[in-house]
């Protein structure tokens, strides 16, 4: 990634005001997953704040709870988890509070997920062109189906949308099979069904992993223009800092279900605060899927989790305070709230 | 297409193996203790009326003219001789066979009518009352001797209840053109003959289908968990669609596809089943005139109606591959 | 293992069932109120009987009490299993092991063999073999056979083809063993569980198939305690009389069922994937 060039256009990096109300709140979640094992105690107060037409980048390796996070938005979650604190304010409504039904109208409609493999997040045996008009129709009422409107609209709207995504030949695309088209394809479909609701706040899980990195990057900058043209929020999620540079104004570096730092994206590639961000920082050059290569250890066990700081066992700087006390995300800097006790912020 | 050429592949193949097949009973049935020309003609027979008899019918020359000039006759659509009814066994089985597959197809329609949705049902509920109940009935299912429950059926609802009528088949509809009752009754517009029709089958098709019932049952069941947890279920839910759209249109299609190609083998054990429970009704099948064969010794009785057996299942099993083929893309585009 | 299949209530009713089946078949003398009424025994004067203290389940149109020639027939069933699968097993397995281990020309036309062997239900192949026989046990037990061997073989050449391809193969023929050596000593015994699982299940089918052998007049003969001839015997007397018909059906009934709970326990313990079709069901 670091070898390309790619268009970054003065204004790309907005100025989110500190007092707007922000779109997504997610304040201090904590999720337990009850494993045979044991219980897992996966996220482990983590806060997040998304602001109108924003986009945010959460980014960490994998394992880290990132996608468990975004799942927890939209209401996904398996069976086996149990929010055990938090709130998910979206326009100022908690999320986790919603019953079902509710909670059905705001998928697809306010808020829409992009899946991460294109391969398997499209129902192998219907026709794109079913699966648009299914999302396009079906969409925001429970039990009982909105009536579908006249074919003709929707088929038009679903065409545009697979249009607006670039998929050549539109038409074609829409009578065949997701096996018939190639992996860039699906990505695109993925995105058209993601933005068919005309969604606020889209969630970019991991987005083109799954693909060649030269199609991955023109699908994000595809996505980053639509984005922009639309004034939508995003939060993507992904291990790969690069991506998070291109296309994010602010990271949140993720380690072990907690928050590490967060920063605005250009401050966070000048200089970064917490140890775990200079790591993943210093592993970019060695070209790998895991970023862990550059930074020892593993991710933690979550049945039984270090007892302070989640990332003491790796960190290069422990100190004794680290296995004791947890340390507070807070502001070192004005616009840069860290999470670690070598910033006496994050001490109490 | 790579599909249109496993297809063809599939049926060329089929030719060896319904060609060996007719050879093994052939053989089988040829090589006896036993004398089933002394038993056709009865004990006061003399050796010479054997012996002519012998020859009449051909069974003094060596096996393998026997067999060529037997496959030849069935090219021709010729099954030989019975020596129990006195006819064509080609007339025997085109009064028979339709009974048969009509009775088999009910059954499996029924299977599937029935254990598909209560598949679902356990599925949807999982580790439930439910659920728990859908396993036992299933288990039961299968286990369950489908003459004795016929047995059963035909005492309580025939005998006790008067509901149903015990044996047989009914009187024929007006029209006979395909030789299924219920199909040429409706063809014929005739209700009433519909209805007689159909309660003569109730049982019969009833009976047989309890086993392949309960295997779908738990086909689907297993086949929609798997389901749930794919990938596309996850992301169909993420853009708001309806529960019930999820469950019965995204994931059934894809949980029935994987069971079709099971449903073309359970079809194999209805025709075997039909054996016993067209017995126990007198249904005229093709079944019920192949134990007559068998007790009797009818060889050419006998293996014809093997032979027709054989490919009836290789017909369906056929049927239930393009059928696969044509609902899941993946196995079109390999 | 023991464990799991311990946590599973339903496996353990299931070898409950076999243990009792197994025990009333081996202590039928010792167990049966009336072990004479197994074989030739008339006494017309008690024909027909209801259930009574006396004979718990009744008496059949000869006079002979059911519950004794039921554990009677568990013998015989179990007999009858027994021989059918040790036949089945027996040749099938060598010969599935041998098409996929060694493949090639003689794969292939085992193979075929196999297909032609498939072409029609096991029921319907048993039965048509019958015709060649005289109606007795024995020859319901080779007939059953005759159909039954080629679901091993396709069971074991599945297995074995996969199997083929894994590690520890390799190994062992990096070390120079032979053909044989690897086959028999290295793929078999990693095959066992699905061949286990399978005999397991396939005792209640091959039960079943035998019973509808029999019912047919096809299999054992009277004066047989066979619970498929006794159907048939009872049958005439229907619906009056209705336990000589039933209870031998339920006796069948029940037999599956355990070895199916007991297969099913197995399945879950070797935590195998046998294709979901059971031969026979």
């Amino acid at each position: 990634m670091e070898s390309r060039q790619l268009n970054q256009e003065a204004g790309s990096r907005k100025q989110v005001a500190v007092d707007r109300e922000p779109l997504l709140k997610i304040e201090d979640l904590a999720i337990h997953f009850h494993l045979y094992e044991g219980r897992a105690r996966v996220i482990n107060g983590v806060s997040l704040r998304i602001g109108r037409g924003e986009s945010v980048a959460l980014v960490g390796e994998t394992g880290c709870g990132k996608s468990i996070t975004a799942k927890t938005i939209l209401g996904l979650l398996p069976p086996n988890a149990e929010i055990v604190s938090g709130r998910v304010l979206f326009e100022g409504e908690d999320l986790l509070r919603l019953p079902e039904e509710e909670l059905q109208k705001i998928r697809g409609r306010k808020i829409a997920m992009i899946f991460q493999d294109p391969g398997t997040a499209l129902n192998p045996v219907f026709t794109v062109g079913e699966q648009l008009m299914d999302v396009a129709s079906w969409q925001g009422v429970g039990w009982v189906p909105l009536v579908r409107r006249r074919n003709g609209d929707l088929r038009k709207q679903c065409l545009d949308m697979l249009r607006l995504v670039r998929i050549p030949d539109p038409e074609s695309a829409f009578r065949k099979y997701p096996i018939e088209l190639s992996g860039g394809m699906r990505q695109r479909v993925l995105i058209a069904l993601a933005l068919l609701g005309n969604p606020d706040l889209l969630i970019a899980d991991e987005l083109g992993t799954a693909l060649d990195v030269s199609i991955q990057d023109q699908i994000l900058e595809e996505l980053r223009d639509l984005v922009r043209t639309r004034g939508l929020s995003v939060l993507y999620i992904t291990h790969n800092l690069g991506m998070a540079r291109l296309v994010s104004d602010r990271i949140y570096v993720m380690y072990g279900g907690e928050i590490a730092e967060v920063a605005p994206t250009d401050a966070m590639f000048t200089r970064q605060l917490h140890p775990y961000s200079q790591g993943l920082l210093a592993a970019i050059p060695r070209l790998s899927g895991s970023i862990g290569e550059g930074i020892e250890g593993r991710i933690p066990d979550y049945i039984a989790p270090p007892p302070a700081c989640r990332f003491a066992p790796r960190c290069p700087f422990r100190m004794e305070i680290c296995d004791q006390q947890r340390p507070l995300l807070a502001e070192a800097e004005p616009d840069r709230p860290v999470a670690c006790h070598l910033y006496p912020t994050s001490t109490r | 297409m790579n599909f249109r050429i496993y297809l063809v592949r599939r049926i060329l193949h089929l030719i060896p193996v319904l060609l060996g097949l007719s050879v093994l009973i052939f053989v089988v049935s040829r090589v006896i203790p036993g004398d089933p020309l002394r038993l056709a003609l009865g004990t006061e027979a003399t050796e010479e009326q054997v012996q002519q008899l012998r020859q009449q019918t051909g069974l003094d020359r060596p096996l393998v003219v026997q067999y060529i000039t037997y496959m030849a006759g069935v090219l021709r659509g010729d099954f030989g001789y019975s020596l129990r009814t006195h006819r064509n066994v080609t007339k025997d089985l085109l009064d028979f066979f339709p009974a048969t597959l009509e009775l088999t197809t009910v059954a499996m329609g029924i299977a599937v009518v029935i254990g598909m949705p209560l598949g679902i049902l356990a599925a949807v509920r999982k580790d439930e009352a439910a659920d728990h109940l859908s396993r036992v009935l299933a288990l039961i299912g299968v286990a369950l001797p489908r003459f004795w429950l016929a047995i059963l059926l035909q005492l309580a609802f025939a005998y006790h209840l008067r509901l149903l009528p015990t044996i047989g088949r009914g009187p024929a509809p007006p029209t006979e053109i395909t030789g299924l009752y219920l199909v040429d009754s409706l063809l014929a517009v005739d209700l009433q003959a519909f209805w007689v029709s159909f309660k003569h089958v109730a049982m019969p098709a009833f009976a047989l289908s309890v086993g392949t019932l309960a295997q779908v049952m738990r086909l689907i069941r297993a086949g929609m968990i798997e389901e749930m947890r794919r990938d596309y279920a996850l992301s169909a839910r993420s853009y708001g669609l309806p529960a019930n759209l999820i469950i019965y249109k995204y994931l059934l299609k894809n949980a029935f596809t994987a069971t079709l190609t099971i449903l073309g083998l359970s079809y194999g054990f209805l025709l075997g089943n039909a054996f016993l429970v067209e017995t126990v009704f007198a249904w005229p099948g093709l079944a019920f005139y192949g134990v007559d064969a068998l007790r009797f010794k009818d060889f050419n009785g006998v293996i014809a109606v093997t032979l027709v057996i054989g490919m009836t299942y290789a017909v369906v099993n056929l049927i239930t591959d393009i059928l696969y083929g044509y609902f899941d893309p993946r196995i079109r585009y390999e | 293992m023991w464990f799991r299949f311990r946590q599973s209530t339903l496996s353990l009713v299931g070898l409950a069932i076999v243990a009792t089946l197994v025990l009333a078949a081996i202590f039928a003398p010792v167990v049966a109120p009336f072990p004479q009424h197994a074989g030739v025994f008339v006494d017309f004067d008690r024909g027909l009987q209801p259930p009574s203290p006396r004979n718990w389940l009744g008496t059949d149109d000869a006079g002979r009490d059911i519950l004794s020639r039921i554990l009677f027939g568990a013998r015989i069933s179990l007999t009858l299993g027994a021989v059918v699968l040790i036949i089945a097993v027996g040749l099938g397995v060598p010969l599935g092991l041998i098409a996929a281990y060694w493949g090639g020309r003689l794969g292939d036309v085992i193979m075929r063999i196999t297909d032609v062997f498939l072409a029609v239900p096991p029921i319907a192949l048993a039965l048509a073999v019958t015709a060649a026989l005289r109606p007795t046990l024995t020859n319901a037990m080779i007939a059953i056979a005759f159909a039954w061997w080629p679901w091993y073989t396709r069971l074991v050449y599945g297995q074995v083809l996969s199997l083929k391809e894994q590690q520890f193969v390799e190994a062992s023929r990096g070390l120079g063993a032979s053909r044989w050596r690897i086959a028999f000593r290295e793929i078999l015994p990693n095959a066992w569980s699905p061949i286990i699982v399978k005999v397991t299940l396939d005792m209640g089918f091959v039960i079943l198939t035998g019973a509808g052998l029999s019912f047919l007049g096809l299999g054992a003969q009277p004066p047989t305690p066979e619970w498929g001839t006794m159907i048939a015997e009872g049958r005439t007397y229907l619906p009056g009389v209705w336990w000589a018909a039933t209870f031998p059906g339920l006796a069948i009934f029940v037999a599956v069922l355990g070895f199916n709970l007991l297969g099913d326990g197995l399945r879950d313990v070797f935590d195998v994937e046998i294709e979901q079709w059971r031969a026979g069901s």
